[in-house]
């Protein structure tokens, strides 16, 4: 390896200098390549190596987009699913490219045999581009269409919302327009997030209840020929919404083929004078007040007429009566006039603060404002402590009786189930010993009072009865009733609240002729309690058990104000 | 020694591209094989969400109660039925179970 001799000396300046330049051109050619390079070096490292955060991971890549249905789903509590969106395929036809029109119409219909081939001829050999064959096919039926392989049929991917539990729910749930946005219900209230479509919507109501309670008003209906009838169960410590139907309802697939009537929500939309459940209300109000005792009384030997009018007792005994006596017989004059010792300011306090002169704040956007007097005179405050002359909706109506159970806290009415560990602070509205004696008291007319076909044995049931008469040209009509019945169970330790109320019923021969609460709306009650009882997990009660009669026994002060005798009720 | 060292270089640089070109294609099978089965997933949560409606739909109270009443013998159950567990008495002696007679067993 001998080094080339080094060409020296021999060139002249010209040269040299051509040779200077060449070489100053090679270094500057050899260094901008070698920029070039270590640039594309620099970036080779910088891709392969260096990871930047454009990059997909391979975690995020590897997943299959979740796949939505447009409209998210609504649940029941246990998750049964209520309403779902299903893509379904629609069938239409471009008639131009139909080849043979008659043969396409016969073969059609035996794919889809409840089309009739006269009409689906006329529409494969009309002249237009495109005509509607079917919405909403089921997968078997797009299937069979698919097996026929008709030319010129084609499909159109279209979403639909399903109820499954078809009429159960209608009013609850609402329904969904062909566009997707929610009209009524839930559905409307709840639009944006359902369409924002993630995380099913979760309702605190339960199917199986729902079920008995729609059956059993549906029967109560049938069996005393009534106009309507609503009913709802309402778990008592919260007052979430367990069951909660109006009769008549509709199909929510095909809203639009029942009448506004059948559509109207009356548990929450409709208002009513309620009659001698506000008794209860009246009751707690004049105790928690101190207006009134459980050992004291009034008079109802007499009638009170106030100007032109008289209020007078349904089941009169014409003496004097207790407390517990007066809310057992259901007595309008001792009604009357425990709200005429608290006042009427106090009154109207008291049905603030337990809701009723407000509208319900349940999740749904057909809720009833009720209908209170104005100006609020005494005469109102007597008749309002009987249920007339003052109307709130059912929903108000349970959730007040449930604050009344719950030991005087009151929760607002709702619908949806509470996350996990979320724990709804109460109000406190009523002392809670005035809710251990509604207890008794409510008991007590299941038991010996107007409501003991409320009676379901093992639940300890406590309610009390209601019969109204609805107004109508201009006074109230006897014949007209409005019939409830509100039970609490099991009242020692209150769990849930079912309130049950029929409209117009007419009595029949088992009943004797009478359509009052306590024939008509209280053993609609006892039969959903001991049908429901079981599936809502409460435990049944030996009711003959001494621990219970301890708990439950009322001391009623005997007729005569002055005398000192008590009768100790064991019921 | 100039001419080997040119052909190890080209040499490397064919075996890299080939590499590279093996990497690459073995990287666009699999893509495709994760967008069918991704495809495949998404197909099969459609199928279950329909199934889950199906379901729901079987499961209707209504319907339930007619199964049971035309396939089983089973009714609405009473209160006495029912009993909650502390007030079941405990086995107090526990006798050795009876041999199955003809009538232990009807």
């Amino acid at each position: 390896m001998t080094p080339k001799p080094m060409v020296t000396g021999h060139l002249d300046g010209t040269a040299k200098q051509c040779l200077e330049v060449g070489r100053n051109r090679l270094l500057v050619g050899g260094a901008l390549f070698a920029v070039a390079f270590s640039a594309i070096a620099f970036r080779l490292a910088d891709v392969a190596v260096v990871k930047t955060a454009s990059e997909p991971g391979i975690s995020a890549s590897a997943h299959a987009g979740a796949f939505t249905a447009g409209r998210a789903d609504i649940v029941d509590r246990n998750g049964v699913i209520l309403a779902t969106s299903l893509n379904t395929a629609s069938l239409y036809a471009n008639p131009r490219h139909v080849l043979d029109a008659r043969e396409a119409a016969e073969r059609l219909s035996r794919a889809l045999p409840e089309l009739r081939p006269a009409e689906l001829l006329s529409k494969l050999s009309s002249t237009r581009s495109f005509v509607w064959i079917k919405r909403y096919l089921t997968p078997r039926q797009h299937y069979s269409v698919l097996r026929q392989g008709i030319p010129g049929l084609y499909f159109q991917r279209e979403e639909r919302r399903i109820y499954p539990q078809g009429r159960l729910f209608s009013h609850l749930l609402g329904f969904a327009g062909t566009d997707g946005v929610g009209l009524a219900g839930v559905e409307k209230k709840f639009n944006d997030s359902l369409r924002a479509g993630a995380q099913p919507l979760a309702l605190s109501v339960d199917t199986r209840v729902q079920y008995v309670l729609h059956q059993e008003l549906a029967a109560a209906v049938s069996k005393f020929r009534a106009a309507s009838a609503t009913g709802l169960v309402m778990d008592s410590a919260t007052s979430e919404i367990i069951a909660m139907a109006s009769l008549p309802d509709f199909d929510p697939h095909v809203p639009d083929r029942s009448a506004a009537k059948a559509r109207f929500n009356r548990a929450t939309l409709g208002v009513y004078e309620m009659g001698s459940t506000f008794k209860i209300f009246t009751t707690a109000m004049a105790l928690d007040s101190g207006a009134a005792r459980m050992s004291g009384g009034f008079d109802a030997s007499k009638p009170i007429r106030v100007a032109r009018h008289r209020i007078s007792d349904y089941h009169g005994k014409n003496r004097w009566l207790s407390v517990p006596e007066i809310f057992m017989y259901s007595s309008n004059i001792g009604a009357a006039k425990m709200a005429l010792a608290l006042g009427t300011r106090g009154q109207r306090d008291y049905l603030g603060r337990l809701g009723l002169l407000t509208p319900a704040s349940v999740e749904v956007p057909e809720v009833g404002t009720p209908l209170v007097p104005s100006p609020w005179r005494e005469i109102n405050t007597m008749t309002i402590a009987y249920g007339h002359g003052i109307a709130v909706s059912p929903v108000q109506l349970a959730e007040a009786v449930a604050t009344i159970a719950n030991e005087g806290i009151r929760h607002p009415a709702t619908l949806l189930k509470p996350l996990k560990n979320e724990r709804a602070k109460g109000r406190r509205v009523l002392k809670k010993r005035t809710s251990l004696e509604m207890r008794k008291l409510l008991r007590l007319v299941v038991t010996g009072g107007t409501g003991r076909q409320g009676h379901a044995p093992g639940y300890l049931v406590g309610g009390k009865t209601g019969t109204a008469e609805k107004t109508g040209g201009g006074g109230y009509r006897t014949k007209a009733l409005v019939s409830s019945f509100v039970g609490v169970f099991p009242i020692t330790a209150p769990r849930y609240v079912v309130l049950v109320i029929v409209d117009e019923p007419h009595g029949n021969k088992q009943t004797h002729g009478y359509a009052t609460g306590g024939w008509v709306a209280a053993p609609v009650v006892s039969r959903l309690i001991t049908r429901a009882g079981p599936l809502l997990g409460v435990v049944p009660i030996d009711e003959e058990s001494e621990q219970i009669h301890r708990a439950l026994r009322i001391r009623i002060p005997t007729a005569a104000r002055g005398r000192r005798g008590h009768k100790i009720a064991t019921f | 020694m100039r001419g080997r060292g040119t052909l190890f270089w080209i040499l490397l640089a064919a075996l890299v591209g080939f590499g590279l070109f093996q990497v690459k294609y073995k990287v666009q099978t699999l893509e495709n094989d994760l967008r069918r089965l991704n495809a495949n997933i998404t197909a099969e949560q459609e199928q279950l969400h329909v199934l889950r409606a199906e379901w729901a739909y079987l499961n209707h109270p209504l319907r339930l109660e007619e199964l049971s009443a035309r396939h089983l013998l089973l009714r609405r159950p009473t209160i006495d039925q029912i009993r909650a567990l502390n007030t079941i008495p405990h086995r107090t002696e526990i006798s050795p179970p009876s041999p199955l007679t003809d009538e232990a067993g009807r």
